[in-house]
Formats: structure tokens, C-alpha cells, sequence
């Protein structure tokens, strides 16, 4: 949790104590991981067979062929796709996944 | 109610990958078979001694996070992943060396072996042959520009990539059979017009 902007800084015996400045640090700040979610992207690469990618896509996500292919060839044409957001943990899990099919797959916040 | 009478066996002895009813039937020739022992064996090898700074590792077990700043967060996931990762390439690895030792003897002489595979242990051949792929490739430097029939037949990497070439085509085959809606009551295969 990212440290408050602004504190009041007492002590109560030994100890120091800080305090949140707003209501907003005390939730946890602007930047928790609550508010931004991630999102799991698939890059290009020259090896994986475009056939084997949409395979990967439909086996693990569930998407419709149409679906999957037109995320495949986003990620051939583009360079990457984005196949999946959410919290981190959830992210991490998906990238394992991929990882564990050959697929190339990283994760950041969504932007 | 009797049984419906079978027009005849479709003839598909020359397919890489048959299909009878829920099994696929994986043909390779003796010299396949010994050529696949020894690329099992080299992935087997990777996964026990490969280095981390190894190419064909960091492609087999690629970063999460690319973001600099989040160092700790890929350490963590690295620690509660990798051994998993490992592991099931592992579990894959048992399953096609079962397929190779139990393949049998197809009729006619020829060399020719079959090996019988359930959806799932295709799903694991086509994970070991794919991640064969990805360690041939990268250990080649393949990229999207390179064109395999333009090597010299002297080049001392036309052997890798005869061997690429090949896994290629085995991994095309496996996801054509995977891709077909299977057959759930085999004895009305290919009967209706």
C-alpha cells in the first residue's frame, strides 16, 4: 500500500503513529490494486503456428473460434493483443497458463 | 433393433493422424520414433540442467512482468510457478514416452508404428511436440524472415531444421485431429451421406 501524502505524525507511548491524511489514504490511496485492474497480453512471435495460438486461445478462455482467431491475428498483425484483465492474481494464473503452452504472454496495468 | 451395417473402413493408413471414434491414431515410421526419443530426451535434459540464462529456457519460461519496477512481484510469481511449469512438462514428457514404447507395428511391413492417443494425451503430445518447437526454433535463431527452403543443403543447421520442419507438420497434424469434432458413437462413423 503506497504511503499516505500527507501524515500526522504522534506518539502514543513508544510507538509512532501515522495517521492518514483524507479519507481516500485511508482506503488504501488512488493507485490500490481494488481500483487497477491488469490485463494479460499475448505477443507475436515467429515460431507458434497461428493454428496452435488460436487452439491455446479456445482451450483456456473459452472464446468462440471466431473469436479466438480474430485475437490471433490481432496479435500477428499488431505485434500483441490484450486476452484477458483483471485482478493481478487472476492475471498471474493466466500467464502461467499461457506460459505452460508456449505462448508468449506478459501482464501490466490496463492504461 | 439391429446393428447398422458398416460400408467399409475408410482407408486412412497414410494419414499422420486418424481418428476412431474418441482415439487418434498417431503413425510414425521406426526412424521417427528413434528421432522423437532423442528430442524427448534433449527436452528432458533442458528441463533438469538448463541454464537460466540459456535462450531456449528464458523462451520456455518467460518473464510476467516486464515492468522494471516490478521485481519482487516476478520474483514471487517465478517461485510459485516455475516448479509447476516444470512439473507438467514433465507429466507430458511420461505420457508421449508411454506412447513411443507402446506404440505397435502397423501391417504391411513398411516400419510403420501407431500410437493410440486419448483427447487428452494428444492435448500432451501436442504440448511436448510445440514446446520442441519453441527449443529447436529459438536454439536456430528462427524468425518471422526465415525461409527454410532456402538453406544450402551443406549449411551445418539444415539438420535442426529438417528436424523444425518436421515437428511442424506432426504439431499441424495433431491440432487438425484435435480440431475436428470427435465422433461419440463410433460404429455410425462415415455411414450417413
Amino acid at each position: 500500500m503506497p504511503a499516505p501524502t500527507a501524515v500526522w505524525r504522534g506518539e502514543i507511548g513508544t510507538e509512532e503513529i501515522v495517521v492518514p491524511d483524507t479519507v481516500e489514504e485511508l482506503l488504501g490511496g488512488t493507485d490500490t490494486e481494488r481500483d487497477v485492474p491488469w490485463v494479460v497480453i499475448v505477443w507475436d512471435d515467429p515460431i507458434n503456428l497461428m493454428e496452435y495460438v488460436v487452439y491455446v486461445f479456445q482451450k483456456l478462455f473459452g472464446f468462440p473460434r471466431a473469436k479466438a482467431r480474430k485475437l490471433m491475428l490481432q496479435v500477428h498483425n499488431e505485434g500483441k493483443a490484450v486476452v484477458a484483465n483483471g485482478t493481478r492474481e487472476r492475471c498471474e494464473v493466466d500467464v502461467a497458463r499461457l506460459h505452460a503452452h508456449g505462448l508468449w504472454a506478459t501482464m501490466q496495468h490496463d492504461t | 433393433m439391429s446393428p447398422r451395417k458398416k460400408r467399409g473402413v475408410p482407408n486412412d493408413d497414410d494419414l499422420r493422424v486418424a481418428t476412431r471414434g474418441s482415439t487418434f491414431l498417431l503413425r510414425l515410421h521406426e526412424r521417427e520414433v528413434q528421432v522423437l526419443e532423442w528430442v524427448f530426451a534433449d527436452l528432458e535434459r533442458l528441463l533438469g540442467e538448463g541454464a537460466a540464462g540459456d535462450p531456449v529456457t528464458k523462451r520456455l519460461f518467460p518473464r510476467a512482468y516486464l515492468d522494471p519496477t516490478e521485481e519482487s512481484a516476478e520474483s514471487e510469481w517465478q517461485s510459485l510457478v516455475h516448479g509447476d511449469l516444470v512439473d507438467g512438462r514433465r507429466a507430458a514428457l511420461t505420457v508421449v514416452g508411454r506412447g513411443l514404447d507402446t506404440a505397435s507395428e502397423m501391417a504391411g511391413g513398411s516400419g510403420m508404428r501407431e500410437v493410440a492417443l486419448s483427447t487428452a494425451d494428444a492435448e500432451q503430445w501436442l504440448g511436448v511436440l510445440n514446446d520442441a518447437r519453441l527449443a529447436f526454433g529459438t536454439a536456430l535463431g528462427v524468425t518471422a524472415d526465415t525461409d527454410l527452403d532456402a538453406l544450402a543443403p551443406d549449411d551445418p543447421r539444415a539438420e535442426g531444421y529438417a528436424v523444425y520442419d518436421w515437428l511442424t507438420h506432426l504439431v499441424a497434424a495433431l491440432l487438425g485431429a484435435l480440431s475436428e469434432p470427435l465422433d461419440i458413437v463410433g460404429d455410425t462413423a462415415g455411414d450417413d451421406a
